[in-house]
């Protein structure tokens, strides 16, 4: 249907109008207010901009122009500004090396994950169900938040060096020392640490809104804990289980930090590799490409994933 | 031998007394009430049969076998919930099968099963739907069909009618207890409502305050209630202040105002001389008749062989159905109101009103509202 | 990139904040306007001192305490308002510099970062000819000329940084004459490495005898640093975690910089010292430049003179315990002085910005090692 401009803005700016005489101010604000809105109504496609745009905007402008910059310069030779060239991604592809590298990185953000999502899901667990003091638990958990993620680590560092603070608990207790700082369970220590957080969180939401009367309904119907748990606890909470697990298993996976200060000679992960190529390596095109391969690796790793658990935990019931 | 026996059964939480030595018990294929205002701690008996709660003290036996102490999955009974507590992540089918499928009953076994009792809550092609695809009533035939598929001794309701319309909570009343004569099981019923609890009980435990306040048909409890605040709670009740001046063999004498009523000994027994009580009497049993057709509009007096009486004017009428029901304004007693069948009065007629003596109950009125004489707590 | 984000939090807030903090500094200085600077580049100016001195000064220099007495100091004496933005890594200030600076004035950089900068045109050239400090820099590190290009200069050194053999001089009655001694089974579990590609690759260079600036044999490089993992407690990635290692007596002996040795030895008191084994140590120096676009040049020049004086140079030795560049040893104590002696003996090779293709084969080989 053709439409004149003049007959779509005349009525907005009449009735705005006519309020602001009759109505008093706010009246006029509201007859403004209206005029707007009967404005954007009436242009629909202006008005989903005018809802949409925000929020794209912020992800073009802070997510997608930074990946597709990276996305460039991967394709290119040795600096910015080079010529174009596939060899950064066939480099790391056939090298035995960083395939290693990266499925040493994966083996590790599995176990971590699994970690911290049993710790992280029992401690929500109980929080919700057997605390009463629940804001003042949330809040030790986010606690660390605070605190820098270097001091944290450092404070591990004092905690699991030899003769450190554990240690010394030990000895007190009349138990050998472990020296754990620079091994594999110092790394997966200080990964669980610092993301516990980050999954008792969702953890926790999903938790509080799981209606109770579900529970005692599953032991009623004969169900005993454990059976409760695996066909009604955990698939009630699902989402944020997996929400929880996204949001640990991702930073893991391009974690440089923590194995760098917590780890041994062998802790090497995919994300020091990746900061070595921008902060001494130079090679900013070879790192991005890294980055590249290692975004689609975890972003196909975790819709694999959540197509697993929505199968297994999703369908429920009969399909067991 | 009964069914499900409760024996002294207390409930504490910290130094709140929920249930207070509780006895009863459930006849196999009974279909009991429990029957108290909220805070009564009628649920609290209920979860502590179900399981979800420990006793502080007392005994429940199913089938004679204690089981305090039993965790929930272990019992033979099932709950219908207050909300119902349907399985959202399931279908109506897996809902109902849940129970089976924990006590390991085959696959094919249990959708048999499932579907003869879709069947029998007549939801028949339900069965792949998922519960918020249902309306109230449906979710409450689930609800109903899931406890009822484990064929458990004994079904438990936590008060499931009570967010249903009244139209719908009628007719699931209906519903209720068809289906619990055609599968011969046993129901406990908890309830604040009234109607619902009288509409389908063969008994009833009326609970106050943590304690049994009676027990008993839906008769016994509304013609004979132990108590004034059975007498308030099952059905209307008037109550008339008064006085005890003479206590006989015979009767007890009682004044109401000018002068004494002998009411029989039955109605009123543990009472002594110069106890406050009230005289209390259902409405059907008032009696209303015009003042003038009498032939006077004098104050009739009461009459000491055995019926009260006194004079008012109508202040409200409601029909209901081929009743009516009045609102009386009395010279004596102030607002009574009185069941009326074939009668007719207009608002600001002056009417007298009577009842006999051998209908009322007597109780001491000691605050608590326990039956009087046994000096209550 | 999410999975660049581990622990970056707090270092994209600092870097958020330093961005603030010197925009409105920079903000400031454009309110009072370009009093004196005008257009004038370092080169301008033919007599010293120069004059006209812009009113402000804006260093990026990560010797924090150094930087605090040198806003108070220089600030005080030339009457110019300093501020400083510490920074932690030098790709901070070399993307500011691609950006198109406007706000730093002076840089302490490295010279890797500085030659970078020079190709890419980003430096000022200086007057060194005028500048009476000029003629306090060590030969040693005016011969270490990479800072300079046909005859142009474009940066005056701060301090030498070295790359020793640090070592604990109690557990060694002599300081050890050899790398040799990082893959000596005697010391297997209290040895440590720096988790860094190329001092750790340049090391195993040393210590099989080859160019480290150029190596013949990476095969041999990787080989030995395999070699050397099970004798190793770990690879040290934080300059603060690596003195913890000596300090804590961890290890050893292993390679720390020479201004964490200093901190060791002097600071926690740890029995530390460092020496250039026999198969040489590797050094570089770190240098004043001052980046085009600098909003106050001829104020940040006379700074430049101001820090190579020997006094302002002794105070920056005590707060970061390198080399300077400067002839300081009579400003010293006596155990200060003989902890910056470097014996004429020592081979030290400079470490020369690596080609492409050795840097990037470091960086191979030592991802290689780490995943052995």
């Amino acid at each position: 249907m053709p439409e004149s401009p003049s007959s779509t803005d005349e009525p907005a700016d009449g009735s705005g109008d006519e309020l602001a005489t009759d109505g008093g101010s706010t009246a006029g604000v509201d007859g403004r207010m209206s005029g707007l809105t009967t404005y954007l109504r009436e242009r629909p496609r202006l008005r989903t901009l005018a809802i949409a745009g925000p929020p794209y905007g912020i992800l073009v402008l802070f997510f997608a122009i930074p990946l597709l910059a990276m996305l460039v310069v991967s394709f290119q030779a040795d600096q910015i500004g080079g010529a174009w060239t596939l060899h950064n991604y066939t480099d790391f592809l056939t090298s035995e090396t960083y395939l290693t590298v990266v499925w040493r990185t994966f083996l590790i953000s599995v176990q971590v994950t699994a970690i911290v999502a049993a710790v992280g899901y029992a401690l929500a667990y109980s929080i919700v169900r057997f605390s009463r003091r629940t804001t003042l638990l949330l809040l030790l958990v986010i606690l660390p938040f605070w605190t820098s993620y270097i001091i944290r680590m450092y404070a591990w560092i004092n905690i699991l060096q030899s003769d450190g603070v554990l240690d010394s608990l030990l000895d007190l207790a009349g138990l050998p020392a472990l020296g754990l700082l620079y091994t594999d369970t110092a790394v997966l220590i200080g990964f669980t640490y610092v993301w516990l957080p980050l999954a008792v969180l969702p953890f926790y939401a999903s938790l509080t809104n799981l209606d109770g009367d579900l529970i005692e309904a599953s032991k009623d119907l004969g169900a005993g804990p454990i059976r409760t748990f695996l066909s009604v606890t955990l698939p009630m909470t699902i989402n944020g289980v997996v929400t929880g697990i996204v949001l640990v298993f991702i930073p893991t996976f391009g974690s440089f930090i923590t194995p760098r200060l917590l780890g041994g000679t062998n802790n090497i992960m995919i994300g020091m590799v990746i900061e070595n190529q921008f902060k001494s390596a130079f090679n900013w095109p070879f790192g991005a490409a890294i980055g590249m391969v290692i975004s689609v690796v975890v972003v196909a790793l975790l819709v694999v994933a959540m197509r697993l658990g929505g199968g297994l935990f999703g369908a429920g019931g009969e399909t067991a | 031998m009964s069914l499900l026996r409760v024996r002294g059964l207390t409930k504490e939480f910290g130094d709140l007394v929920a249930v207070d030595d509780v006895d009863f018990d459930v006849e196999d294929g009974e279909f009991v009430s429990i029957l108290g205002p909220s805070g009564s701690g009628k649920s609290t008996v209920l979860r502590m049969v179900a399981g979800f709660e420990e006793p502080t003290e007392g005994e429940i036996a199913l089938d004679d076998v204690g089981i305090v102490g039993s965790p929930p999955f272990e019992r033979d009974v099932n709950m219908v919930f207050q909300d119902l507590a349907l399985f959202p992540h399931l279908t109506v089918a897996e809902n109902i099968g849940y129970g089976l499928k924990q006590s390991g009953v085959p696959a094919d076994e249990r959708r048999e099963r499932t579907e003869d009792m879709l069947e029998m809550v007549r939801l028949e092609g339900y069965g792949d739907r998922t519960p918020s695809e249902l309306s109230g009533g449906e979710q409450q035939r689930v609800a109903l069909a899931r406890a009822l598929v484990n064929e458990p001794a004994l079904v438990l309701f936590d008060e499931p009618l009570s967010s249903l319309d009244r139209k719908l909570r009628q007719h699931m009343q209906g519903e209720l207890q068809r289906i619990q004569l055609e599968t011969d099981t046993t129901f406990l019923y908890v309830t604040h409502d009234q109607e619902v609890a009288l509409a389908v009980s063969d008994r009833l435990v009326v609970l106050d305050d943590g304690r049994i306040q009676q027990v008993g048909t839906v008769e016994e409890l509304y013609e004979a209630p132990e108590s004034r605040f059975v007498a308030d709670f099952i059905g209307d009740v008037n109550a008339v202040e008064g006085r005890v001046t003479a206590v006989e063999d015979d009767g007890i004498a009682i004044n109401t105002g000018d002068e004494a009523v002998t009411v029989p000994r039955t109605t009123a027994e543990e009472v002594a001389v110069d106890d406050a009580v009230d005289v209390c009497i259902r409405p059907f049993q008032v009696r209303v008749e015009s003042a003038d057709a009498d032939g006077s509009d004098a104050d009739a007096p009461a009459d000491t062989d055995g019926t009260f009486s006194t004079t008012g004017v109508v202040r409200s009428r409601s029909y209901q159905g081929s009743d009516s029901q009045y609102g009386i304004e009395t010279d004596r007693w102030g607002r009574l109101s009185a069941e009326v069948r074939s009668a007719s009065f207009e608002i600001d007629d002056r009417v007298t009103v009577a009842w006999d003596a051998a209908d009322v109950h007597v109780y001491r009125r000691d605050g608590d509202g326990s039956p009087g004489g046994d000096g209550g707590s | 990139m999410r999975k660049l984000t581990d622990g970056s939090t707090s270092l994209n807030r600092r870097r958020f904040l330093q961005g603030a903090a010197t925009t409105g500094v920079a903000a400031a200085a454009g309110c009072l306007g370009g009093d004196g600077g005008g257009d004038r580049v370092p080169m301008d100016v033919t007599e010293w001192p120069p004059e006209d001195l812009e009113s402000n000064l804006n260093l990026w220099n990560w010797y924090d305490s150094w930087a605090e007495y040198a806003i108070d100091a220089f600030g005080d004496e030339f009457d110019v308002d300093v501020s400083n933005s510490g920074y932690s890594s030098a790709d901070q200030w070399y993307s500011q510099l691609q950006a198109g600076n406007d706000e730093i004035d002076n840089i302490a950089a490295t010279t890797n970062w500085v030659e970078r900068s020079i190709e890419n045109d980003f430096l000022h050239e200086l007057p060194v000819d005028v500048m009476p400090a000029w003629e306090n820099i060590s030969d040693r590190v005016k011969d270490a000329s990479s800072y300079q290009q046909d005859g142009s200069v474009y940066g005056i050194p701060e301090a030498l940084v070295l790359y020793p053999l640090t070592y604990n001089d109690e557990y060694f009655d002599s300081a050890p004459d050899s790398w040799g001694v990082l893959w000596d089974e005697e010391h297997e579990g209290d040895l440590c490495m720096w988790d860094n590609a190329t001092v750790s690759c340049q090391i195993a260079a040393l210590y099989t005898g080859q160019d480290p600036i150029q190596p013949d044999d990476y095969d041999e490089i990787e080989e030995v640093l395999i070699q050397q993992k099970p004798l190793l407690q770990t690879y040290w990635g934080d300059y603060q975690q690596g003195m913890s290692l000596f300090v804590n007596e961890d290890v050893v002996a292993g390679p720390l910089t020479m201004g964490r040795t200093y901190t060791a030895r002097f600071q926690e008191g740890a029995p530390v010292h460092y020496t250039a084994p026999q198969e040489g140590a590797m050094y570089t120096s770190d240098l004043f430049v001052i980046p085009q676009g600098a909003p106050n040049p001829i104020a940040s020049l006379q700074f430049t003179n101001w820090a190579s004086e020997t006094e302002h140079a002794a105070q920056l030795f005590e707060t970061m315990g390198y080399q300077p560049a400067v002839d300081i040893s009579d400003e010293l104590s006596e155990e200060d002085a003989e902890f910056t002696n470097w014996p004429d003996e020592w081979d030290l090779v400079f470490s020369e910005t690596l080609s492409d293709e050795v840097r990037s084969r470091y960086d191979e080989i030592w991802t290689a090692v780490k995943a052995a």
